[in-house]
């Protein structure tokens, strides 16, 4: 198909070409600051904890660890059974606090409750905390995420 | 759309900007190349604002994480090492172009009547990019850079009278600590960017009302209409300059990365061949040259007078060479290459 | 030429931008995930001196790195020319020339 008209002058097609190269140009050098702005911080794929530490727990009783740079609680089950979570409030990301008393888990941020299984009973949290894979591997606790 | 362009334009007077830029025009002749210097400092001042920034998102100006976060940069950061590197290289290619600008101006003598104030407020700025390079040297925070810096700041100590306060100004106390590093820190990312953010101004402005200088003796024809418009001829040659100048950066600054020494210990005895960086290279070896003790001056403070006499004629030249085209000028400009050939000598020297 | 046409090219001409500059992207993209890996390949005995993370992979991609923005900025550059002898042009046929009323009185 020939055109009668062409579609643009050869100023616009000069100044198409430039503008274009240069959004080519700094299109590279945007890739590395925003991969320098934002870095990738990933979670442990598993943490190893020392059984030890960990073995004086009585059932309804947790204790704390460190999963990355967040709190993880491991808890013992009424039947024995380990369960861990990650201590972060589903609200607002504000750090959950186990109450032994109650067995459950309390955000002091907006009163946000949840049981002891970790699901949202009470306040803003719109889901339940999340959970960790325990699994015991000789004398050590390998937590890990879960799925 | 066309409506919201419309409201801005005419809410910040767009218009009449447009056409003084319309109207500005840069003078043609045999020197015209020299007026790409001074927005080639503003390009290069511009990468170290930017990257600046990005590396204070993760920089600790703290005696017990400076070298680590730096550290941490350059290998955990992805792509750090390039950042940091760019940083350190637009730094030694600013100075350098500020050292060439002021040596164009200086020969063709653009600081001829009325253009003095400009002279002296660009004198003012290379000092602040000076500082910038000093106090940017030491925030790694490495045995070299902990060297220099007490090397540095114990200069002033030789002024009579109020040499150790203006030390003590400096380090933030009578020796170089985690107090020097966040001073430094704070005059390098805040005081100085302000100041040399001021001064820039004033000589922007400046350099706008005088308009361009043309030397003596350059073949400039005004009745042959020898300009070229600043937009868009002017603007788009250095565009060139300016991406031509980032490639070259940006070659250098990742083929020719630097590396980071071990943290600085305060206690352990200096290393071996230290030595400030390039644009300090012929003061430092003009300190070597004066003896301890010269005419019963101490030879320091003699050197520090020598130095800041030399700093008050690069400041006052405009006012001293006030007749530049007659025997008095062209005496002046000998002096002017005699200095420059000595800095030359002088930072060649140190290097032997 | 009709505002259609025209708008119609520049659409066209918009998308073959934005291709160059998803594939100049794409071509980048093979950097992110891997300057953590990027020790160094080289510590020194004594002292940490840290060179410039350049363990084999990174060191190709950083040199196609260069090597796409020498490009790039080659073809910028020869725009660039003839962007400007257009402007030269321009202005020595004095279609916007400002007249000499209009000019301000030469300053120095």
């Amino acid at each position: 198909m020939k055109l009668k008209y062409s579609l643009f002058s050869r100023r616009e097609f000069l100044n198409g070409l430039l503008g274009g190269s240069l959004l080519a140009f700094f299109a590279t050098l945007i890739g590395p600051v925003v991969q320098f702005i934002f870095p990738p911080y990933k979670e442990p794929d598993e943490v190893k904890l020392p059984a030890a530490d960990y073995g004086g727990l009585q059932p309804h009783e947790a204790k704390g660890f460190a999963w990355g740079a967040k709190p993880g609680i491991l808890k013992k089950a009424g039947d024995g059974s380990l369960v861990a979570f990650v201590a972060v409030c589903s609200h607002l990301d504000c750090n959950v606090a186990y109450l032994p008393n109650d067995r459950k888990f309390y955000c002091a941020c907006h009163q946000g409750w949840y049981d002891e299984n970790g699901k949202n009973i009470a306040g803003p949290p719109p889901s339940p905390l999340r959970r960790l894979a325990v699994s015991v591997e000789g004398d050590s606790l390998v937590i890990k995420k879960q799925g | 759309m066309k409506k919201i362009r419309a409201w801005i334009y005419d809410r910040l007077g767009v218009a009449e900007l447009s056409k003084f830029g319309m109207k500005k025009e840069v003078p043609l002749h045999s020197h015209t190349i020299w007026y790409y210097t001074g927005s080639s400092i503003l390009l290069f001042m511009g990468i170290q604002v930017v990257t600046g920034v990005m590396l204070a998102f993760y920089y600790n100006p703290t005696i017990k994480d400076a070298n680590a976060s730096v550290a941490r940069i350059m290998t955990e950061i992805p792509l750090g090492w390039i950042i940091r590197s760019i940083h350190s290289w637009s730094a030694t290619f600013m100075i350098a172009i500020v050292i060439i600008h002021l040596l164009s101006i200086a020969f063709t003598k653009a600081y001829r009547a009325p253009r003095e104030a400009t002279w002296m407020t660009g004198v003012l700025l290379m000092i602040a990019s000076l500082a910038f390079g000093f106090t940017g040297y030491l925030l790694p925070w490495d045995d070299l850079s902990l060297a220099a810096t007490k090397v540095g700041t114990d200069i002033p100590k030789s002024i009579p009278v109020v040499g150790a306060w203006v030390t003590s100004l400096l380090r933030g106390g009578e020796d170089v600590t985690g107090d020097t590093i966040s001073r430094f820190f704070i005059v390098h990312v805040c005081v100085l960017p302000l100041a040399i953010f001021a001064i820039l101004g004033v000589h922007l402005f400046l350099v706008q009302r005088h308009g361009m200088s043309v030397p003596l003796k350059a073949g400039h024809r005004p009745e042959k209409n020898d300009f070229l418009p600043f937009w868009p001829n002017f603007i788009l040659r250095e565009s060139g300059v300016w991406l031509v100048l980032f490639g070259v950066l940006l070659t250098t600054a990742i083929v020719l990365a630097p590396s980071l020494g071990p943290a600085a210990d305060l206690m352990a005895p200096a290393p071996a061949g230290i030595k400030p960086e390039w644009y300090f290279l012929f003061m430092f070896q003009t300190l070597k040259l004066f003896p301890s003790r010269i005419l019963g001056l101490n030879g320091e403070l003699a050197a520090v007078a020598v130095m800041t006499v030399g700093f008050l004629l690069v400041f006052l030249l405009p006012l001293l060479d006030n007749r530049p085209a007659e025997r008095k000028g062209r005496t002046i400009t000998y002096a002017v290459y005699a200095a420059f050939l000595y800095t030359i000598a002088l930072t060649v020297w140190s290097l032997l | 030429m009709t505002t259609r046409r025209r708008s119609l090219g520049t659409g066209l001409l918009a998308f073959a931008l934005c291709a160059l500059v998803f594939s100049s992207a794409g071509l980048f993209s093979q950097e992110p995930p891997k300057a953590p890996a990027g020790k160094p390949a080289v510590e020194a005995v004594k002292g940490e001196v840290h060179p410039a993370p350049m363990s084999p992979k990174e060191r190709s991609r950083v040199t196609v790195f260069l090597a796409w923005t020498w490009l790039t900025l080659g073809v910028l550059l020869y725009l660039l020319t003839l962007k400007i002898r257009e402007a030269d042009r321009v202005y020595r046929t004095g279609l916007f020339r400002t007249t000499e009323a209009e000019k301000e009185p030469p300053k120095h």
